[in-house]
């Protein structure tokens, strides 16, 4: 019984793989997003350990200097190795995107469930609340929340997140109606089941595939916002690098070393693609009706 | 017609309650004294009790709550710690380098995305449309403020031909509008990308209907198919997102503003807030939500003017 479950189970898992292969296959730009996250991922996680320079080291003779053998992408102001600031920087920004999308998701679709399921008063309170927090304009809300509680890694998580939250409640209260009266709810309530339950092993697995996607279209909203936050002068602060920051720090060096802020901004840019395409794939390949549901987050 | 709009009246003043609460209380979460900020570590004991007396922040934080909702009715925002003007003026003042800002890059995203658009959707599948289509993704992956860097560092440092800061000189249109071009490309592009795929969806699923092809069927010439029959019927929604892309257009103003040092309504959100001056703030933010609320509001109602098919 227990090595047919086993069986089972490892039929299922090589299926699954199988079915990622197929998909990467058939989509080029996928694949190349996919490793391009993968790498990103990677040296975020390893970067301690990598052989590179450290990040803060100053070495004011050394400064404003153009990429060379020695520092790929130049030298800043205080003659740090801007290639290791960027390297550093993106394990700040990939940590609060993830982050602060599993946060919010995790919120939000606790409440978009609730809402759905339980519906009347608790429906019409939690929409409005979502309501509300969608009137404001992204970026507004979050600068708005980074102002209030201060500039650390952790409060710029809580503001993305508080941002991304109204966006989950509101596509998962609209799932949650659209399976609330399928057949085999019905069955499961006849059957006497709890309402933790029905939630739990009916519902949620049933609407997982919007989730999903939303949430890999969210991720490089998350980052975007939070290198504007950095940028501004408002997320993490120097001298710990962000890609926000040191775009911002080389802002004022645009003339002499514009090294400094395009090579972040490159990086940036390539890291928000591979996100987008895989975002992208996925949507199409799982539901097609949420076309636009990204455009919501930028700004 | 006249429920609708009772519903929409409805459903704006719970809203905007909620909003003004929001950011009144966040706002006054926020850890240490403004009376301190404002005066400094200098300043003696006395004179920081008579500053906190004098901006009603010795009283409990729902009386100042009362207060603050009392004068918003009136239309007082309370004044600004640094300039000690009214913060309407304050923000009132900048707003119309913002409304250029923002109509100008509105106008350029609709020159460039809806053609594009449009003919990416025509050409589906060949090497045209797969080419705007790769534009158009990279586009979405560029952040607001990068974009503006880039072109800050082509086109004023190098080639020298656009001024690097400011709105210019407010007395000549000609120096209001040279200094307009950069900033107003940026928020151009930013929002075309997203206006050039939302075109060539609504376009593609347009181009698939019946009248379409009897429109084709009566041997029409395929140009006035295209402009006359579907385009025509493709902008609705076109213009319906457009509206509701006002937040982030104002998110990307912020940005653009603090790139290009112009001192719009982002700018002074900014000052403010590195100033710690909390009533421009508070203003600034909530002037910010509620045209974005309003805008929202009359995009919905010209959607139900315009499209015969949804009854009011």
């Amino acid at each position: 019984m227990i090595q047919q479950e086993s069986l089972r189970e490892k039929k299922k898992r090589k299926r699954i793989g199988t079915v990622i292969f197929r998909f990467l296959k058939q989509n080029p730009l996928a694949l190349f997003g996919s490793v391009v996250i993968l790498i990103t991922i990677l040296t975020s996680i390893l970067v301690p350990v990598l052989p590179i320079q450290d990040p803060l080291h100053q070495n004011l003779p050394n400064r404003l200097k153009p990429p060379s053998a020695d520092h790929l992408f130049g030298t800043d102001n205080y003659g740090r190795d801007v290639f290791s600031r960027v390297i550093w920087g993106g394990r700040v920004s990939l940590l609060v995107g993830i982050f602060s999308v599993v946060i919010g998701s995790l919120i939000g679709v606790t409440m978009g469930v609730i809402s759905g399921y339980f519906g009347r008063y608790v429906d019409a309170g939690i929409m409005r609340i979502t309501d509300i927090l969608l009137s404001f304009p992204a970026l507004l809300l979050a600068m708005a929340i980074c102002s209030a509680i201060g500039s650390s890694l952790w409060n710029v998580v809580v503001a993305i997140s508080i941002v991304t939250v109204p966006r989950f409640s509101r596509l998962v209260r609209g799932s949650t109606l659209s399976v609330k009266e399928a057949d085999f709810l019905e069955a499961a309530r006849a059957l006497g089941q709890n309402k933790t339950k029905i939630i739990f092993f009916h519902i949620l697995p049933n609407i997982s595939s919007p989730i999903l996607v939303l949430a890999t279209l969210w991720i490089p909203a998350a980052i975007i916002t939070e290198a504007s936050l950095s940028f501004l002068g408002l997320g993490v602060m120097p001298p710990t690098p962000t890609w926000g920051n040191i775009i911002n720090e080389g802002k004022s060096y645009l003339q002499n070393a514009p090294w400094i802020s395009i090579f972040s901004g490159i990086i940036i840019v390539l890291v928000v693609m591979a996100f987008n395409f895989v975002g992208d794939a996925v949507r199409d390949a799982f539901d097609p009706r949420l076309k636009g549901e990204r455009e919501v987050g930028r700004g | 017609m006249g429920r609708y709009l009772l519903k929409t009246i409805m459903w704006i003043i719970p809203t905007l309650f909620g909003v003004v609460t929001i950011v009144f209380f966040l706002i006054h979460l926020t850890p240490g004294d403004p009376a301190l900020a404002i005066l400094g570590s200098h300043a003696t004991a006395e004179a920081i009790q008579e500053l906190r007396k004098s901006l009603g922040l010795d009283q409990p934080l729902y009386l100042q709550y009362l207060r603050f909702l009392g004068n918003l009715l009136k239309g007082d925002l309370g004044r600004s710690l640094v300039t000690e003007q009214p913060v309407l003026l304050e923000t009132l003042r900048p707003f119309p380098y913002t409304i250029h800002l923002a109509l100008a890059g509105v106008v350029i995203s609709l020159l460039v995305g809806i053609p594009v658009g449009v003919i990416s959707a025509v050409r589906r599948n060949t090497f045209l449309d797969y080419s705007m289509r790769a534009a158009s993704i990279s586009g979405v992956s560029i952040p607001v403020f990068f974009l503006a860097i880039i072109l800050l560092w082509i086109f004023s440092y190098h080639l020298k031909w656009f001024p690097i800061i400011g709105v210019g000189d407010t007395s000549s249109w000609w120096s209001l509008l040279y200094h307009l071009v950069l900033p107003a490309t940026t928020i151009g592009i930013s929002m075309a990308v997203l206006i050039m795929r939302l075109t060539r969806s609504c376009m593609l699923e347009v181009l698939g209907q019946d009248y379409v092809r009897t429109a084709r069927a009566k041997g029409l010439a395929e140009k006035s198919v295209i402009m006359v029959h579907a385009l025509k019927n493709a902008l609705l929604p076109i213009v319906t997102v457009v509206g509701l892309y006002m937040g982030q257009l104002l998110g990307g103003a912020i940005l653009t503003e603090t790139v290009y040092a112009r001192q719009g309504v982002g700018k002074l959100l900014m000052d403010a807030i590195l100033a710690r001056d909390y009533p421009q703030v508070q203003g600034t933010v909530l002037i910010f939500a509620s045209a974005v609320i309003f805008v929202n509001v009359i995009v919905d109602i010209l959607y139900r003017f315009l499209d015969p098919r949804i009854k009011l």
